[in-house]
């Protein structure tokens, strides 16, 4: 069965190359958003098996639309942050947040994602 | 007691006498032998009755003698027939009794001296004027005689009471002749040895007689004939009595001669009153003196005495010499008989006295006159004439410096007070002096034995005796020690007042009374110009006519005693010329305190005047840069009261104008009233630390302009010393309107604070347009490549439409990054300059715009700023005016600055404060001392105006380096 994946990211090309790559590498993308907060409506809407959420949101942080995610009991999906910056700007964080884990975005693929997830 | 007198007593004496005789002769019942004896006893009392009269004329005991006498020749009338004459005959025989009684008492003076004495001879002379009458009264006649007539008062013959009164009579006579005895006896015992000598024989004679008269009257009774014996015998006893007295008499002329004896034992030195007594025969003798000061009696040893007076038996002789009276003897009251001999005794004491109170003188006045030389400050000596000291005073010895006078008597009066090197001329002068010892004076120095420097003044002189004899040289000495040291002390002082005035650099002259000059120092000479033998001795040259008023005035107030100072004038030269001085003159008083001339000081002050003037024209200057300097400018006291000088506060015109007071508003009020109040406790500590001499630091107030406002200053406090004559304190402020300079550091400090938050936002807009623009692509650019790596094998074509997708991607990232650095700083400013890059931007920007740019290039900072303008306006134009073109504008002005103009003819009404990009283009502008202004009215399009300084050559930056610019930005 193909996990469905909600990208969350509010960098257009971004999204499209990485809904290509999912696409194209054994995952449903559901949806885009590119907000903190819409992340959280379409979260509970289209309840993906994934979220793959760029930290540097415009509204919020994305560790913090992880926390709130995690904390959704039973149907929480599993989070995936991603960043343009490199990991170790984020240090403790990206362990502490309940993600998964964390990819850099110029190494997207689907074998990456799948890696992380269980 | 005249011859006359004599001779009449005499002839009475002898009339009575006679008649008695012839009645006895013829008398038929007289007893021979009794009248006989009766007769002679009574012419002996009378003749010494006239004796004693004669020779003792005061003394009653002749009187009572004569008495006596006469009565008793009278009782002789018994022997007549006639009863008259017998009864008187027989009264006065017996009345005889009475003055013998009397005499006998009074012996020798004649006086009765006691009461005593006086009422017996009374009771006598009663009892025999009383007796006989009684019995005459009673008796016929007497009992033994027959033949004798009757009495003639016969009352009654009757015998009892003849005989009762007889032998009453009998009883009384007995009675009264004790009484008398006993008197007597008494008399003689408390009589001194005089007396008793002259009472003697008369009372032993008369005491015998008595008891014969008693024995006759007793045996009478019995024996007739006894009786008559004893009578007889009696009366030859009385009959002595005279011859007694005689002999007393006598005696007196005898003792003449104890006068001389007297005057020998006084010449010998006797005590005059041994003498005295012993001359009169009277041991008690006394002396009273009647000193001639003393208004009271002395005796020997000088002690008060009463007044000698006669009393109890004692009688008082005055000693007289020459009319007053010196002393009194009191003696024994016999001696009074003995006139001659006393008044010669006291003659002879009057003498003596004399003598000896010449001798008291002579003994006072030696004292006086030697208490007087010991005393006296003048020195004393006198000198044998060896030249050895007899005597001297105190005064000698203290000079002399010895205590004890044994050392000095005797010696040399060289060896006392000379030194040792001119003694022996002292001694040669002294006999030099001899044998006349002529009057002479001398002057001595010399140090005594105690070591003490004298100077004396001898004058020297003979004492001759009455021979003319040398006797000795009495030296009298002035110790003119002290004198000697006033006197180098005053010329000590006067060769000093000599100095000041030769000295002085001031002219000191002195005139006479009658203006002419006495001296003329060296000072004046200077001043005036003459000498002092051209001046001394005629009237004072300096007064010109033109000074004549005025010294004249001058001269008036010195004649009258004032003394002037300070009198600024001028005088004249003796070139002609006038000099300034300054005059001070005083009158100058002579020893009597009388004026004798005048002094006075003329101090030069053409110089003091020239300074004086020097000084006013330093002060105006002063004055005048005070006031004109832009610095405010306040002079305070030490309370912080702003000065008030000659009613001028101590503001100058920067402090009025910049506050807005005015002069009385300001002037003595307390400085801080024109401070903040936060700012005046500073204020006070600059004031008090300039006070303490320490210039303060600069500090910033703010003062109070009259309307209210507050401009900041910044002063300083230092303090300076008070202009005019006080010697008050001042602090000076002077403080710098910085208002304006604040102002501008408080922009500069914000500008600064924004440049520094534009870079930091330009960074992190950097940033972010990094992150968000060409990273993102270049991230998705990795994701796609990765995908068409993937897909190379499997889908080819997928993989190449991929691949050309990235390709595109890739050149918009790479365009993205371009503007980015264009952003940044663009290359083109730097290499080709800012009329290149000014063209870059329009071409880039999508409405027309007309440029007229420079050609030659500028400063590096100077072009980056006016790029930043125009690209920032350019960009506003292009998002907000709404315009339809532009016109960019920038020229070089005058070579000194560069004028940048950007307009455009949209809608206008750009807010400068509000743009934040404005307002950083501003701040980059004013970075370089440039100023932006914006103009843009409502509808009336936008202009913004950009000046530039261009700095000159030598600060230039160097242009067109690559790399940073060198202005910061």
């Amino acid at each position: 069965m193909r996990k469905t994946v909600l990208i969350v990211d509010d960098h257009p090309s971004f999204r499209g190359s990485a809904r290509a790559v999912l696409e194209a590498e054994g995952f449903d993308v559901v949806g885009e958003t590119d907000s903190g907060g819409s992340a959280i409506e379409a979260t509970r809407s289209l309840h993906p098996d994934v979220v793959l959420l760029d930290i540097q949101l415009p509204d919020e942080s994305g560790l913090e639309v992880c926390a709130w995610l995690m904390s959704l009991n039973g149907a929480a999906p599993q989070v995936v942050l991603v960043s343009s910056r490199d990991g170790c700007d984020y240090g403790e964080l990206i362990a502490a947040s309940g993600a998964r884990g964390f990819v850099p975005k110029a190494e997207l693929s689907g074998e990456a994602l799948s890696s992380l997830l269980e | 007691m005249t011859t006359r007198h004599v001779a009449l007593l005499a002839a009475a004496g002898i009339l009575l006498y006679g008649g008695a005789i012839a009645l006895a002769a013829t008398s038929n019942h007289a007893g021979t032998g009794v009248v006989v004896l009766a007769i002679v006893a009574g012419i002996s009392f009378t003749a010494t009755g006239i004796v004693a009269t004669v020779r003792r004329p005061h003394n009653r005991t002749g009187l009572l003698m004569l008495a006596v006498g006469y009565f008793w020749a009278l009782g002789a009338l018994q022997l007549t027939q006639s009863t008259v004459l017998f009864t008187i005959g027989s009264v006065f025989e017996q009345l005889a009794f009475a003055p013998l009684a009397q005499l006998l008492l009074s012996y020798p003076t004649g006086r009765l001296e006691s009461r005593r004495h006086r009422r017996l001879v009374g009771a006598v002379w009663g009892a025999v004027i009383v007796g006989p009458i009684v019995v005459g009264l009673f008796q016929r006649h007497p009992t033994k005689c027959s033949k004798c007539p009757d009495s003639a008062i016969l009352v009654r013959s009757s015998h009892q009471l003849w005989v009762a009164a007889e032998v009453a009579f009998a009883v009384v006579a007995v009675v009264l002749a004790l009484f008398a005895l006993v008197e007597l006896a008494r008399r003689y015992r408390a009589a001194g040895p005089p007396l008793r000598r002259t009472l003697g024989p008369v009372y032993g004679m008369f005491c015998v007689a008595l008891v014969f008269i008693i024995g006759a009257n007793v045996v009478g009774a019995v024996s007739d004939p006894a009786s008559t014996v004893l009578g007889a015998i009696a009366i030859g006893c009385i009959t002595f009595v005279p011859v007694a007295f005689l002999v007393g008499l006598l005696r007196s002329r005898l003792a003449r001669g104890s006068v001389v004896r007297l005057l020998m034992e006084l010449d010998e030195g006797a005590p005059l009153q041994d003498a005295l007594a012993t001359a009169l025969g009277d041991p008690s003798l006394e002396i009273a003196y009647w000193p001639e000061r003393r208004r009271h009696w002395v005796d020997a040893d000088g002690h008060r005495v009463t007044e000698p007076t006669r009393i109890r038996g004692r009688s008082v002789t005055m000693v007289e010499r020459r009319g007053e009276q010196i002393a009194a003897l009191t003696h024994d009251g016999s001696l009074d008989d003995e006139t001659d001999l006393v008044q010669g005794v006291a003659a002879a004491a009057a003498l003596a006295l004399q003598a000896e109170r010449l001798q008291a003188e002579l003994r006072n006045q030696y004292a006086f006159l030697i208490t007087l030389v010991d005393t006296a400050p003048s020195l004393f000596t006198t000198l044998d004439l060896q030249g050895r000291i007899l005597n001297q005073n105190v005064a000698v010895l203290e000079a002399s410096g010895y205590e004890d006078e044994e050392l000095v008597r005797g010696r040399f009066f060289w060896n006392v007070f000379g030194d040792p090197e001119n003694r022996d001329e002292m001694r040669r002068a002294f006999e030099a002096a001899a044998p006349e010892f002529a009057p002479s004076e001398y002057e001595n120095a010399f140090t005594n034995i105690r070591g003490e420097p004298r100077v004396i003044t001898w004058r020297t002189a003979p004492v001759r005796d009455e021979s003319g004899e040398i006797l000795s040289i009495v030296a009298g000495g002035i110790d003119i020690t002290e004198r000697k040291h006033q006197e180098v002390e005053l010329r000590g002082n006067e060769e000093r007042l000599r100095a000041v005035i030769e000295s002085s650099p001031v002219a000191i002259v002195e005139v006479d009374l009658e203006n002419r000059v006495l001296t003329w120092n060296p000072g004046a000479e200077r001043t005036f110009g003459w000498t002092a033998e051209e001046v001394v001795g005629r009237p004072v040259p300096v007064i010109g006519p033109e000074h004549e008023t005025e010294s004249g005035e001058l001269d008036a107030r010195i004649r009258a005693g004032a003394v002037v100072a300070g009198l600024e004038t001028n005088r004249r030269r003796k070139d002609g010329t006038n000099v300034d001085v300054e005059v001070a003159a005083a009158p100058v008083r002579g020893s009597d305190g009388n004026v004798v001339g005048f002094i006075a000081l003329y101090m030069d002050v053409t110089e003091r005047k020239q300074r004086t003037l020097e000084l006013q024209r330093e002060r105006d200057a002063t004055d005048t840069l005070v006031q004109t300097i832009p610095t405010l400018v306040v002079v305070v006291d030490e309370n912080a009261h702003i000065l008030v000088n000659e009613g001028r506060a101590g503001i100058n015109r920067a402090f009025e104008d910049r506050l807005g007071w005015s002069d009385d508003e300001v002037g003595g009020k307390s400085l801080l009233e024109f401070i903040h109040p936060d700012d005046a406790y500073a204020a006070v500590m600059g004031i008090g630390s300039a006070l303490n001499g320490v210039p303060a630091v600069e500090r910033m107030s703010r003062w109070r302009r009259a309307n209210g406002e507050s401009v900041v200053v910044e002063w300083t406090a230092t303090p300076m010393p008070d202009p005019s004559t006080e010697a008050r304190r001042l602090v000076l402020i002077s403080a710098t309107d910085v208002t304006e300079r604040a102002q501008h550091e408080d922009e500069i400090r914000a500008s600064r604070t924004r440049i520094v938050q534009a870079a930091d936002d330009a960074r992190r807009k950097l940033e972010r347009n990094l992150h968000d623009g060409a990273q993102q692509r270049l991230v998705a650019l990795s994701v796609s490549l990765r995908l068409a790596e993937a897909k190379l094998g499997s889908d080819p074509d997928s993989a190449a439409a991929i691949i050309t997708a990235a390709r595109e991607e890739l050149a918009h990232a790479l365009e993205e990054l371009r503007e980015l650095a264009r952003g940044i700083h663009p290359a083109v400013l730097t290499d080709r300059g800012l009329a290149a890059a000014v063209e870059a931007l329009v071409a880039r920007t999508p409405l027309p715009v007309e440029a007229e740019l420079p050609e030659e290039r500028l400063p590096a900072a100077v072009e980056a700023a006016l790029y930043y303008v125009v690209s920032e306006s350019l960009a506003n134009v292009v998002k907000y005016a709404g315009a339809t073109s532009i016109r960019v504008s920038i020229a070089v002005d005058g070579g000194e600055t560069v004028v940048a103009e950007v307009s455009d003819d949209g809608v206008g009404g750009a807010d400068p404060a509000r743009g934040s990009g404005l307002r950083g283009l501003a701040d980059r502008v004013e970075a370089l001392d440039g100023r932006l202004e914006v103009e843009s009215p409502a509808g009336g399009g936008t202009r913004v105006r950009v000046d530039l300084p261009l700095p000159l050559p030598s600060a230039q930056a160097p242009v067109g380096e690559h790399g940073a610019p060198t202005r910061a930005v």
